[in-house]
């Protein structure tokens, strides 16, 4: 587990040439100079990520797309209150997944002995189980990396609510986010505790508890918090956001 | 007809910036910028034949053990899809049968479609192409549920002596492919589809 927050914390700290926050160090006078011509360059153009075409950046009205006229994937969109519904959602979700991680959603019985058990449990049991593999998998996929998407949103979503100045380290934090959506297995977890449930009513006397419910209303949770985040403004506001260093 | 190779320019695959300095880390988010992924087919085919070759033992290993007072009893993914419609769940059967067994498959086969036709330049329009890129990447994540569904019963249903239920081998194997072709998914980079219509200079689709 620490190996590989180390990792991630080297790769971060070797990803980027100019990245002052992380060495504690002040904005230099060639790193701002080139910041801005990066943002003149995307204050004109916009690229598409399928196919590589460019564009004369458009202007948007808000619940506007810009689609690209080769591939006819989306280049640009503006949902509207971006930063408003994400932090309302992240922060929702927040805490329905303390719930969800802590609160038993599965109860067993069987000849007089009872079983129940949370999702920490679920990784810790396999864990003292000596199933070191399916522990990890849970640890990782259902609880460490949604947690910290979570949380990495929030923190930027606050941040551009609040109208705060933007810092590099907000960018991390998002691009954290982006980077770690995909390995997100929430809903899919879910899913597979509804049809372990139906596997074990075949076999024992099950019971649903209350963690079930806080998953279910996760789920709707996720996915609309999913629909509210609006990436294309959000980089765009922490691109144009001065970096709080460079005012020193 | 203007890309962003042409131009010496290159978009951030993390944060969508424009760069003027393709190979070095984005100013923005800095994360790794390329104009085209580097060794992006070689990647995409070594994890997707490590993938193939995880999905056989996947399927041909059990991947639940159920001791109980009869015995054990040993359930391969098709075994377990059996057993659902055995117990009358086909809803369930079939759920697990689409991310088990039609999802994996196809992913293997779309995957192959999409490189092959990137190092050819021919299985399809680009656009067709690009639908199948989107529709593996989308996709490609809910073949875990089978893993998970193991990880629970395995973690819930142990009362020793009387019924208890074990990972089999199976398990890991099928895990691992997935993981494996999802890595070979992300690895593809989709700019690629157009590439070959790019060298040719113009070729219009007409948008929609």
């Amino acid at each position: 587990m620490s190996a590989a927050i180390l990792l991630v914390c080297f790769r971060y700290k070797n990803s980027g040439n100019d990245y002052n926050c992380l060495r504690g160090g002040r904005v230099l006078a060639t790193d701002r100079a080139r910041k801005n011509e990066i943002r003149r360059l995307n204050e004109q153009f916009v690229g598409c990520s399928h196919c590589d075409k460019i564009f004369p950046r458009p202007t948007l009205m808000e619940n506007q797309i810009a689609r690209c006229d080769r591939c006819h994937s989306i280049v640009l969109r503006r949902r509207p209150a971006a930063a408003e519904r994400t932090f309302a959602f992240m922060l929702a979700s927040f805490f329905l997944y303390g719930l969800m991680i802590g609160l038993p959603f599965l109860k067993m019985e069987k000849s007089g002995f009872s079983n129940q058990m949370s999702l920490v449990d679920t990784a810790a049991i396999l864990w003292k189980s000596h199933m070191f593999v399916l522990s990890v998998l849970v640890a990782l996929f259902v609880i460490i990396l949604p947690i910290t998407r979570i949380v990495a949103l929030l923190w930027v979503s606050a941040r551009l609510y609040f109208k705060v100045d933007t810092r590099p380290v907000d960018r991390i934090a998002f691009r954290i986010a982006a980077e770690i959506d995909r390995w997100t297995m929430s809903e899919i977890f879910i899913i597979g505790v509804l049809v372990s449930l139906v596997k074990i009513m075949q076999m024992t006397e099950t019971s649903v508890m209350s963690g079930l419910w806080a998953m279910s209303v996760m789920i709707i949770i996720l996915t609309l918090g999913a629909l509210s985040i609006c990436p294309d403004t959000f980089w765009e506001k922490l691109r144009s956001g001065d970096d709080h260093a460079s005012k020193a | 007809m203007t890309t962003l190779q042409k131009r010496n320019l290159a978009l951030c695959g993390v944060c969508k910036s424009i760069t003027d300095r393709p190979m070095e880390p984005c100013v923005i988010c800095g994360a790794p910028t390329f104009t085209r992924r580097p060794h992006s087919i070689q990647k995409v085919w070594a994890f997707l034949i490590a993938g193939m070759f995880a999905y056989i033992p996947g399927n041909l290993f059990p991947i639940t053990i159920t001791s109980s007072m009869n015995g054990d009893k040993l359930a391969t993914v098709i075994g377990n899809i059996m057993m659902l419609i055995h117990h009358h769940s086909p809803v369930v059967a079939l759920i697990i049968f689409l991310f088990s067994v039609v999802i994996p498959l196809s992913k293997f086969g779309i995957i192959a479609w999409l490189a092959t036709g990137i190092q050819r330049g021919v299985n399809g329009t680009e656009k067709q192409r690009l639908h199948a890129y989107e529709m593996v990447e989308f996709v490609g994540r809910w073949s875990m549920v089978d893993v998970f569904v193991v990880t629970v019963l395995a973690a819930l249903v142990h009362i020793s002596g009387l019924l208890i239920i074990h990972p089999g081998v199976g398990i890991y194997a099928f895990a691992l492919s997935v993981i494996l072709t999802m890595l070979a998914s992300t690895s593809l980079d989709s700019r690629l589809i157009w590439q070959e219509a790019d060298n040719r200079g113009e070729r219009n689709v007409v948008s929609g």
